[in-house]
């Protein structure tokens, strides 16, 4: 394993933040931190960064203990949300600056700092100072400054959340060839759904200091371990109904269910209703609200579930059109019933 | 048209104070030039300033000042940013510890020399207590830091009172360069020491050129503390214009106003040093290197 940390308790004076938190990365792993603000991944960044010293636990990077390492002792490299130039240094100075720590001669420095900044796509700029560069222009430089330290561990810190969508794809782009090319182990913390599933092999998905489940974005998608997971992707439906020697039931669905017999809430993406393929489920259009690049249908099915799909934008129902559905079960994921009345959570509004 | 009249009357008291002080300056200036009617004084004169940059005891009242000004600054900010850095590195930017530092701020300078008096004098504190440990022999060779031509007690007690001010004026600003750039610095393998040299230090360069200039000026200009802990000669420049001033001659009072003029040129020589490099230090910043 690349890193390895186990029993991780960290905080800060206000209280403890993580505690007993274990988790690995294998060597050339792309993982994504994933979870809403305040649930601990920037913490969690922080103390393997070693900025934030660890309570208790350890932390081991290619099988040294750095868990009471100093910062620059242990071969980590944070890039910042907001980026952190130096503004009294050229952008040149500011990509050799860790060669510079590093011992390197001056000229060796600004040519390596040089090469660098051709594969950010910023040669040229190497006289400027960071002021005068914009926000796309200055990540670029914060990453090519990172990769200068030639880091075991690259540990990006939401750098792109200040960036608008168009840069935004651009800088997820080039972070990922650059991964690739450098073969590097990088964990990147977010709080975006889209990036961290389109981005990463793998995704460790937190709410309240705790790991709660780390897999394939595609498994984490698609088979959320909890309830918190699955609605922190938002429009989740869930269909109430038993599970009966092996078959789930409810308003008209059934399907295959290796669970004991009990009340169960079957989890749905607003992908499993299908108004293409007409099925057995009811529903009436509520509203339809048109947003550009696609339009969103609001539908109730007759046991009051509301679902939220995206359509393209040239949908022609309407409210009030009453729709006979088909809904996708292929690899059904259910959640025992508890008999707490709160609502699922809605992480949607924050994102 | 409301909203001016309050902005006017907020600003007021501050208007009135600012020309209070440029009436006073400049009946100093016109003084200074040898017209001073009341006293018969009516011929506009350069010679009064060339009087005093002729006179011996000006010069070296000039230089003891300048020496006093620059020791004060300099040691006083070298000591301060060490102080603040030491807070920052403790953790300590605020609380009790900063209380503490910015207590000598509050304490007049004329206490400030009764305190030096009752510690440093050949029969104060240090000489008694040292006496009495038998490391010297007799008070009068307790080291003589007071009333000596090199101003040392002078020096001592400005960095007593200015080293805990640069700490207080520095800290808030290289704390946060230090936990933000700073912190990046050592993220790239800079040690924390380097970081300091390499990262925090020159940033707050501004910020301590600003600290160096107020203690410079207000060291330059000082009369307390060089009159009380001072020699009798050569005197520090504020003195001697004062002494100038109070001559009974009125008509040497031109002299005086001379000797206040030089004091007013050169702390505004100084400020506009200190504006000129600080808007070519931002500039740099923000421009092409």
């Amino acid at each position: 394993m690349k890193l390895k940390i186990e029993n991780l308790t960290a905080g800060y004076d206000t209280g403890v933040v993580l505690e007993n938190l274990s988790l690995s990365l294998a060597a050339g792993e792309f993982l994504s931190l994933l979870g809403p603000s305040g649930c601990g991944k920037s913490t969690l960044m922080k103390t393997i960064a070693g900025i934030l010293p660890a309570q208790s636990g350890r932390i081991t990077l290619d099988g040294v203990d750095i868990t009471h390492l100093p910062i620059h002792k242990r071969g980590t490299v944070v890039v910042f949300q907001d980026m952190r130039l130096f503004p009294h240094l050229s952008v040149a100075e500011n990509v050799a600056f860790p060669l510079k720590m590093q011992g390197v001669p001056k000229t060796e420095r600004l040519r390596q700092a040089q090469a660098l900044l051709e594969k950010v796509q910023m040669s040229g700029y190497g006289s400027r100072k960071p002021a005068a560069l914009s926000g796309g222009q200055q990540q670029r430089i914060a990453l090519a400054r990172a990769l200068a330290a030639q880091p075991k561990l690259l540990l990006l810190d939401e750098p792109f959340s200040a960036l608008d969508e168009n840069l935004r794809e651009d800088m997820r782009n080039l972070v990922l060839s650059l991964q690739q090319e450098f073969d590097m182990t990088v964990i990147l913390v977010t709080h975006d759904r889209e990036e961290a599933l389109s981005m990463s092999h793998r995704v460790a998905m937190m709410f309240g200091g705790r790991i709660v489940q780390t897999d394939t974005p595609r498994q984490v998608y698609g088979a959320p371990a909890t309830r918190q997971v699955a609605d922190y992707f938002g429009g989740c439906v869930y269909l109430s109904g038993q599970v009966r020697q092996g078959i789930f039931s409810a308003s008209g669905i059934s399907c295959a269910a290796q669970v004991p017999d009990g009340d169960y809430d079957l989890m749905l993406r607003p992908e499993a209703l299908d108004t293409d393929c007409p099925g057995n489920y009811r529903l009436t259009v509520e509203s339809v609200s048109f947003r550009g690049t696609d339009t969103l249908v609001t539908f109730r099915a007759q046991d009051g579930t509301l679902w939220k799909k995206p359509y393209p934008a040239c949908i022609t129902l309407q409210p009030g059109d009453a729709v006979q559905a088909g809904v996708y079960l292929a690899d059904p994921v259910l959640f025992a019933q508890t008999n707490s009345t709160e609502s699922p959570l809605d992480y949607s509004a924050t994102l | 048209m409301r909203k001016q009249r309050t902005v006017f009357l907020l600003l007021l008291p501050f208007l009135a104070v600012t020309a209070l002080v440029l009436v006073s300056v400049w009946n100093v200036l016109v003084q200074s030039f040898g017209y001073i009617p009341a006293f018969g004084l009516t011929q506009p004169t350069l010679s009064y300033y060339k009087a005093v940059f002729t006179n011996p005891d000006f010069l070296s009242a000039l230089r003891v000042s300048l020496k006093i000004a620059l020791w004060s600054a300099a040691l006083a900010c070298i000591l301060g940013v060490a102080l603040s850095m030491a807070l920052i590195r403790l953790k300590k930017t605020r609380g009790r510890a900063v209380y503490l530092v910015r207590f000598p701020i509050l304490i007049p300078h004329a206490v400030v020399a009764v305190f030096m008096i009752q510690l440093f004098s050949q029969t104060g504190l240090l000489a008694r207590a040292g006496y009495a440990l038998g490391l010297v022999e007799d008070y009068t060779r307790f080291p003589q830091l007071l009333y000596t031509p090199g101003y040392g007690g002078t020096i001592a007690a400005y960095l007593w009172k200015e080293i805990p001010f640069v700490a207080y004026f520095v800290l808030a600003f290289m704390g946060s360069i230090s936990d933000s750039l700073g912190q990046a610095a050592e993220n790239l393998g800079a040690s924390s020491a380097r970081s300091f040299w390499e990262v925090t230090l020159p940033l707050s360069i501004p910020v301590i050129a600003r600290a160096f200039l107020i203690i410079f000026i207000f060291a330059f200009g000082g009369y307390e503390l060089p009159l009380l802990l001072g020699a009798t000669m050569p005197k520090a420049l504020p003195v001697q214009a004062y002494l100038a001033y109070m001559n009974p001659d009125l008509r040497q009072r031109p002299l005086a106003m001379a000797m206040n003029g030089v004091i007013l040129l050169l702390s505004i020589l100084m400020s506009a040093a200190y504006w000129y490099l600080v808007r070519r230090a931002s500039r740099r910043m923000e421009g092409s290197a």
